[in-house]
């Protein structure tokens, strides 16, 4: 059971990875793009700084998604790897838990958001697209996979507190902070 | 009231161990919701909107640049040219690490990119030639947090936004500083060699025809962070859009030269989008902790008790510097800057500071608090690439503590030294 739903958070991880880098180039292109188009042509192409902007911000939230299923959301090690196995799995449930009440009140107040949101729509694109979906959509979906996530990471450490080995704890990269 | 729930409420969680980005939410959600009049989705609301800003995509493309130079072998390249620039001096290869990566620095903008792709190529060379691992891993640490002071420069790019200075003059203020940060570490390190705490290997004789060779492949490398510079200095293009020419530039440069593949780009990019995600996820979660901060009054209050203790700048800017110094080593780098900056702003302003002078000494210092146990992201990172432990690797870099914080204290009481760069060049009053 468990591992089944492992496999479709990493079918998700997948996707959100492919989507991320599709966004990256995106905005290494635009803003390439965006140069070219100001001293060549003498004519810069206005909506394309809106579109790397709003790459840009669900670059960001797929890839703390994604970050999120990798281990490498930054934390202090503080006390937690001198604690016995079981006790450092009993504090991560109560982390989990905590995490998983935050992430699904940002999921609740996202959708509450994307209603208001989504009554303005973009200023320079050529289309006109509601505002909502690249600023609290992003958000809310992030934070549903991030909810996802920390479930199964819940359920892997009430797994150890039952005696049995965890098996995320054993596949967290190693965690680099990012400045 | 409301600021003790808010901090001590963060602090619990990050105790816990919770990722610092949730706890950060986490304790900005209880916080408003107990104590604030407003709904909570215009907080969360903020999150979203907080991250549309055009000079914030300045970090996922100078980090994908860092990236790609490290897997295009360019970071060898200049090391190369490092060691015949500077190999005849005594100490040889401790110099051409901190050259190195000063040139290093022109084109990269994180720390850890630093330390973890050209510091590598430095400690093994430093070990193969003789030098003890330890103090190898140590120069290298200290060399290179000189990256993000020379610019371009990720963590800038995130000050330059929160107070709405330029990025462009934060650039140009960090000129200076690191290329101080670089001589003071020379001469500490010539001064260890010749009192004999550093056994260093006997120097190579200067030789012209190899600094020729070593140049000419070097050339490509060097024309980056030149280019770079040439641009920033002439404004004729964003820091962002710098960010976007220099990752063209490696990639093409790291295709033409064959040491680039495709799956190497794949591997930069995903590197890349992790990194960035959960750095920039912080800097939204950062955004309601920062509102509640900022409608506090607490800043405002903290600015009329430090100016009630002295109304001299340089005794508060003292008493700044230690207890950032303190809090740099418990704390995570990122989380104090998005903590510091608005609580101490005020006061800044109040006492006449200039901000681009104010970030320079902030960003010094925090990069100092990544050189310190227990929580010291690059000391890990060259513990792990030398294959020492930490008390190795503390001791070792001890002495280097005295040229950063020579460094720290000229940014902090020479005003001037910081500014010429960017007065020079018309971008500061």
């Amino acid at each position: 059971m468990l591992a089944h739903y492992k496999r479709l958070l990493d079918r998700i991880g997948v996707i959100e990875q492919g989507l991320g880098i599709a966004l990256i180039l995106l905005i290494v292109v635009s803003i390439t793009v965006q140069v070219f188009t100001r001293y060549a042509l003498d004519r810069p192409i206005a909506w394309v700084e809106e579109t790397a902007t709003y790459a840009f911000i669900w670059m960001v939230f797929v890839g703390a998604s994604l970050g999120l299923k990798k281990g490498r959301h930054i934390f202090i090690a503080t006390f937690g790897s001198h604690l016995p196995a079981r006790s450092a799995a009993a504090m991560r449930v109560l982390v989990w838990l905590l995490m998983l009440g935050t992430l699904v009140v940002l999921v609740q107040q996202g959708i509450k958001v994307m209603g208001v949101e989504g009554r303005s729509s973009t200023v320079s694109l050529p289309i006109e697209l509601p505002r909502s979906l690249f600023y609290s959509l992003p958000l809310t979906l992030s934070s549903a996979s991030m909810a996802f996530t920390t479930l199964w990471l819940l359920f892997d450490d009430l797994a150890v507190l039952r005696g049995r080995p965890s098996a995320a704890q054993s596949a967290v990269e190693p965690t680099v902070g990012p400045l | 009231m409301t600021l003790f729930m808010l901090f001590g409420l963060l602090g619990v969680l990050i105790v816990l161990q919770m990722p610092v980005a949730i706890a950060m939410a986490l304790s900005s959600i209880v916080t408003i919701t107990l104590t604030q009049q407003i709904p909570l989705s215009i907080v969360v609301q903020r999150m979203g909107t907080g991250l549309d800003s055009f000079v914030l995509i300045a970090i996922p493309l100078f980090v994908l640049a860092g990236h790609l130079l490290n897997r295009a072998g360019i970071a060898a390249r200049i090391f190369d040219f490092a060691a015949a620039m500077s190999g005849h001096i005594r100490g040889g290869l401790a110099h051409v690490n901190v050259v190195a990566s000063m040139i290093f620095a022109g084109m990269s903008g994180v720390a850890q990119a630093d330390a973890a792709g050209l510091g590598v190529v430095e400690v093994n060379a430093m070990r193969k030639e003789g030098f003890d691992p330890a103090v190898a891993a140590a120069i290298s640490a200290a060399s290179s947090i000189i990256g993000p002071i020379i610019p371009p420069s990720v963590i800038m790019v995130v000050y330059g936004v929160m107070v709405q200075v330029s990025v462009a003059e934060m650039f140009l203020a960090g000129f200076l500083p690191g290329i101080l940060m670089g001589g003071t570490l020379m001469v500490t390190i010539y001064w260890l060699v010749r009192s004999g705490r550093i056994v260093a290997p006997p120097v190579v004789p200067m030789s012209y025809p190899r600094l020729g060779r070593t140049f000419v492949r070097a050339v490509p490398a060097l024309a980056a962070p030149i280019l770079l510079t040439v641009g920033l200095l002439a404004g004729v293009a964003t820091p962002t859009e710098l960010g976007a020419l220099t990752v063209v530039y490696a990639a093409g440069l790291g295709f033409l030269q064959r040491e680039l593949s495709m799956r190497d780009v794949v591997d930069a990019l995903r590197e890349t989008l992790v990194t960035c995600g959960v750095l920039v996820f912080i800097i939204a979660c950062a955004v309601p902790f920062g509102w509640i901060v900022a409608t506090s009054q607490a800043p405002m209050k903290l600015a009329q008790f430090m100016m009630s203790i002295s109304d001299n700048k340089y005794v508060i800017l003292a008493i700044l510097n230690v207890a950032l110094l303190i809090i740099g080593c418990l704390m995570e780098t990122t989380a104090i800057l998005l903590i510091a900056t608005p609580t101490l702003f005020p006061l800044i302003l109040a006492l006449g500071i200039d901000p681009v002078h104010f970030g320079i000494i902030l960003i010094v210092n925090l990069l100092i608090g990544t050189l310190t146990p227990p929580f010291g992201v690059i000391l890990f990172i060259m513990m792990d690439i030398a294959k020492i432990s930490l008390a190795q690797m503390s001791r070792a870099v001890l002495p280097f503590y005295i040229p950063l914080f020579v460094t720290l204290l000229v940014v902090t009481y020479w005003a001037d030294f910081v500014l010429a760069v960017p007065r020079l060049f018309g971008k500061a009053n």
